[in-house]
């Protein structure tokens, strides 16, 4: 009956006048307005306009320019997660059925819910500062990224809370309950807490970025996500270990998108601030009527002097050598339940297998002061 | 194990998730909590009674992608868009492609902020979930334009349009308003005034007129973006509950919330109120009946009453929109077409069949004040333009044309002095929400200004360029390229025209 | 204003939604007096006064198959009054307005 559809021809070839070159891109370019924001903060900074390129230290000739390299959107964000929700819940119930935990080794027991329930938190004070990020970044693609990211450390929040449910038995809440007494009074956690509060208290939303997926996590996710794994199956525990595996999809994911990111910014070498606007046609555009009049002229605020790298280098020698300051006392938990699982290793695997080369493909240095 | 119950077990995974910080100061991490004089005491008491949780979530989202695409994908393999039953629809489609597809993605921008700043979990599980959700609103909705923008106008440079049009100042300004309020602001005029009182009447009616002119793309857009607005409407109304409970200091902060927000939220419905009586060729309800059914009905007689009991009122100009419902869809329309020749959706040329309707579902009104100059245009369709730029209200930004309800000949227009300055506003409602924070809305960005100051250069075409849309793109649709493109369409499919067109 | 009207709560549901939607109208007209449906083309909303109440059995028992409250989201497009209770087993919604 339509079989004649195909002769229409469309009026053109592609559905806007930026290029795309696929449904990632017609969905995610051009969706954040960038001129002519109405008004201006009522309470937070309110010098800034609601998109503001001074939300951030470093400088990009183009936001729009930023790729997510597996292309999520909602839709196949939704997907891909909905497989990920289906294998834990059957992880789940597999391990009910069959009784595992039950044969789970007494010392990784203790051991894994004094580890792996406190780190709840952790995601948890993640997903909350990347909502920072998504409300202050610039442009679609880079804020859709961190939105779909802080949902998977809020749904890894709630997988490590139902495991802990499941894995205590009768005693769920109390796990829970005494997780968190860990997370906050423990000694081994004391700094890891620290860092997160710190990274709650981050206001350029680059530095978060980097504090999150260039410092702590890659290593601590690492370790958890992945070191333990095989130490987890030969305790008689593979329920974790599948979990773990599950997990680490969603991590190589941010740091992924995270790296391509930090390398756009790094070898961007803009010195304005709002040379991005002529990536967006607005080349001839003389400013907003109001700067300077009804609005104060966002133009008169210096340029940075620093270069992204010098910037960027700043913060990752920073982050970095407080997140292994962060990491290291977790030794002491493992040593504490007889887990033979050596932590520094793991975080000179880190440095060395992604954050030197990442760094590296940056163009930054970094001084690591521990 | 013990199987924990949903509440129990809902709450294990959303709740003390945060801690009180040891090393920084908590004001630091939530430096917006107290700017807005709101007292928070035991908000641990508040539920969110949809309990969604990340698992819940993805599934029960992504069945909802899985129905949505597939009728999409049926849609455009069959070139559904020459199917519908009179192309005018279209300039409807386009005029809500760049008003509320742009606030979707303003809302998903705005309920992180919320979600960031209000230290109440309960609240934030809420509002990330609906965070993600306006994300997939925005681009449902874009997939169906990117579609339509490769066979018709307007659309192809949106995000332009919705940068420097004067039209889209309307919506803009609205969220703009919003995302600069603080956290709690934000939630009462969002998730309450806007999901809970106003969205039924965004997606019902309109899917449902959708559905009536044979648009099945749109009409599962408008169904599959409606099936998560009860979740918002729920989080809006426990927060607004919420609010009131906590502490009595909040009552007339949130009343005044309420009355800004009622009349901002329905004065940016303008635009639907000739979505749902005009753009349709058959409508699915009248605005009036619509505004009645939702609004008189299940808010002000359902929801006002019971919110009695903490002393408050039903919104300051509750009484101004229900005067107007018998006016509100035709004087803008009249609005749209006075400016159709700058705009990227066209007015239309009335048919016999719609003066039928309109004099039938509006007695008292369209005869007498709408249909002479609506008569006008149809014996030249640019014999209604008005020359120039609109004079636009500094709130609502829409063309201060409307006229007062209770004396139709007169206009509504009301004049204030601030800074020197004489401000136009568009009604009573806008005039008190600019007296209340003048030092706010005397920062906007007014089209007609902006214009003249030479900041979209000197000529008429360069201003064009600006709005991302040429000449030929608007005006009048039964005399447009695009209607012969639909017709055109049609034939190529063997398809008759259903309608006569005058 | 006209305040001394009833106040009514209710739901809109999707009508493509086919048996579960059959299911859920004829479960709520079961179980709550004054059930008033008004069609709207691609939706019927259907109200009750005062408060209203969805048992997941009841719907189970009509639908002659398993049923989890859950799916309710599928079609539940919009609904007006409080929600004051939804768990496994039943949805009630409600207005408070005469119990102060
Ligand atoms: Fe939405
Ligand atoms: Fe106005």
């Amino acid at each position: 009956m339509t079989m004649q559809a195909r002769n229409l021809q469309p009026i053109r070839q592609q559905p806007w006048d930026w290029a795309t070159k696929n449904e990632y891109e017609e969905v995610t370019l051009r969706e954040q307005p960038y001129i002519h924001g109405h008004y201006r903060n009522k309470y937070y900074k309110p010098d800034y306009d609601i998109y503001d390129p001074r939300y951030t230290r470093v400088r990009v000739r183009d936001w729009e320019a930023f790729r997510d390299p597996k292309k999520l959107w909602y839709q196949t964000y939704v997907m891909t997660r909905k497989k990920m929700a289906d294998e834990v819940e059957a992880l789940f119930e597999r391990a009910g059925k069959l009784a595992i935990y039950e044969r789970v080794d007494p010392a990784w027991r203790k051991f894994s819910l004094a580890f792996y329930t406190p780190l709840r938190h952790y995601e948890y004070a993640g997903a909350v500062q990347l909502q920072h990020v998504v409300r202050y970044a610039m442009g679609c693609p880079i804020e859709q990224a961190a939105t779909y990211t802080a949902f998977d450390k809020q749904g890894r929040a709630q997988w490590l809370s139902t495991w802990a449910l499941e894995f205590a038995g009768g005693e769920g809440l109390q796990a829970l309950q005494h997780a968190r007494q860990l997370w906050l009074e423990d000694e081994s956690y004391d700094k890891l807490r620290s860092y997160m509060e710190h990274v709650l208290v981050t206001d350029d939303w680059v530095e978060v970025l980097v504090a999150l997926h260039l410092a702590i996590e890659p290593i601590l996710d690492r370790l958890a996500y992945e070191q333990l794994n095989a130490i987890s199956i030969e305790h008689g525990d593979p329920v974790l270990a599948e979990l773990a595996l599950i997990c680490s999809e969603q991590v190589q994911w941010q740091e992924n998108w995270t790296a391509s990111l930090f390398q756009l910014i790094a070898t961007d070498p803009t010195t304005s601030r709002w040379d991005y606007l002529k990536s967006l046609g607005y080349e001839d555009w003389p400013g907003d009527y109001r700067w300077g009049r009804t609005l104060s002229n966002p133009k008169s605020t210096p340029e940075e002097t620093l270069t992204n790298q010098e910037i960027m280098s700043q913060w990752a020698s920073k982050w970095i050598s407080r997140a292994i300051q962060a990491v290291t006392p977790l030794q002491s938990l493992l040593d504490r339940h007889g887990i033979s699982c050596a932590v520094e290793p793991v975080m000179e695997r880190a440095m060395a297998s992604y954050i030197l080369p990442t760094l590296e493909k940056c163009g930054i240095d970094v001084k690591i002061s521990v | 194990m013990a199987k924990l119950n949903v509440s129990t077990r809902y709450k294990a995974l959303t709740r003390d998730l945060m801690w009180d910080p040891k090393d920084v100061n908590i004001k630091e991490i939530y430096p917006l909590i107290e700017a807005e004089g709101i007292h928070i005491r035991d908000p641990k008491r508040w539920e969110d009674p949809f309990r969604m949780t990340f698992n819940q979530y993805v599934k029960i989202q992504s069945e909802k992608e899985h129905l949505h695409h597939a009728i999409r994908g049926a849609f455009e393999a069959n070139h559904g868009h020459a199917r519908i039953v009179d192309s005018r629809w279209f300039e409807g489609v386009k005029a809500f492609a760049v008003a509320v597809q742009p606030a979707e993605y303003a809302a998903h921008r705005l309920m992180a902020y919320i979600g960031r700043n209000i230290p109440i979990e309960a609240i934030r599980f809420a509002t990330f979930n609906q965070a993600v959700d306006e994300l997939r609103h925005a681009q449902i909705e874009i997939k169906h334009y990117a579609h339509m923008s490769r066979y018709y106008d307007g659309l192809h440079a949106y995000s332009k349009t919705n940068e420097n049009l004067w039209f889209n100042t309307v919506p803009k300004s609205f969220f703009d308003d919003a995302l600069t309020s603080g956290p709690f602001e934000a939630l009462i005029a969002i998730s309450f005034s806007f999901e809970y009182v106003f969205t039924n009447i965004l997606f019902l009616p309109f899917a449902s007129s959708a559905a009536a002119v044979g648009d099945e793309h749109f009409a599962s857009v408008g169904k599959s973006v409606q099936s998560d607005e009860s979740r918002h409407m729920a989080l809006g109304m426990a927060a607004l509950k919420m609010l009131l409970e906590e502490d009595d200091r909040n009552i007339p902060i949130v009343q005044r919330w309420l009355d800004k927000w009622f009349w901002r939220c329905y004065r940016v419905f303008a635009v639907i109120s000739t979505l749902v009586d005009y753009y349709p060729r058959i409508r699915a309800i009248s605005w009036k009946k619509a505004f009645e059914m939702y609004v008189e009905d299940q808010v002000l007689n359902g929801l006002f009453k019971d919110l009695f009991k903490y002393g408050i009122r039903p919104p300051r100009h509750f009484e101004d929109s229900m005067k107007e419902k018998e006016h509100y869809s035709h004087a803008t329309m009249r609005i749209l077409d006075h400016y159709k020749h700058a705009n990227y959706f066209r007015g239309f040329r009335l048919q016999p069949d719609d003066y039928d309707w309109l004099s039938r579902e509006y007695p008292n009104t369209f005869e007498r004040y709408y249909a002479p100059f609506f008569r006008k245009m149809d014996d030249h369709v640019m014999a209604v333009a008005s020359p120039g730029l609109p004079a636009v209200c500094a709130v609502c930004q829409i063309p201060c044309e409307y006229p007062n309800p209770d004396r139709p000949q007169e206009s509504w227009t009301q004049y204030v002095e601030y800074n020197g300055k004489t401000h136009m506003l568009c009604s009573p409602g806008c005039r008190d929400i600019f007296l209340a924070e003048p030092e706010k809305y005397m920062q906007w960005w007014w089209p007609a200004e902006s214009y003249l100051s030479g900041e979209f250069g000197s000529s008429l075409e360069d201003m064009f360029e600006y709005f991302g849309f040429t000449p030929e793109e608007a005006n009048e649709h039964y005399s447009s390229r695009d209607y012969h493109r639909w017709i055109r369409y049609r034939e190529e499919l063997g398809l008759d025209k259903r309608f006569e067109t005058v | 204003m006209a305040t001394s009207q009833q106040q009514y709560v209710g739901v809109d549901l999707d009508k493509n939604g086919g048996a579960v939607t059959d299911a859920v109208v004829e479960a709520i007209q079961q179980d709550n007096p004054g059930v008033e449906l008004v069609d709207f083309n691609i939706y019927v909303k259907v109200k009750a006064p005062q408060r209203m109440i969805i048992r997941r059995q009841l719907v189970e028992d009509i639908l002659g198959r398993n049923w989890d409250l859950q799916e309710l989201h599928m079609v539940m497009a919009s609904y007006f009054g409080f929600i004051e209770e939804w768990d496994e087993e039943k949805l009630v919604i409600r207005w408070s307005a005469d119990e102060s």
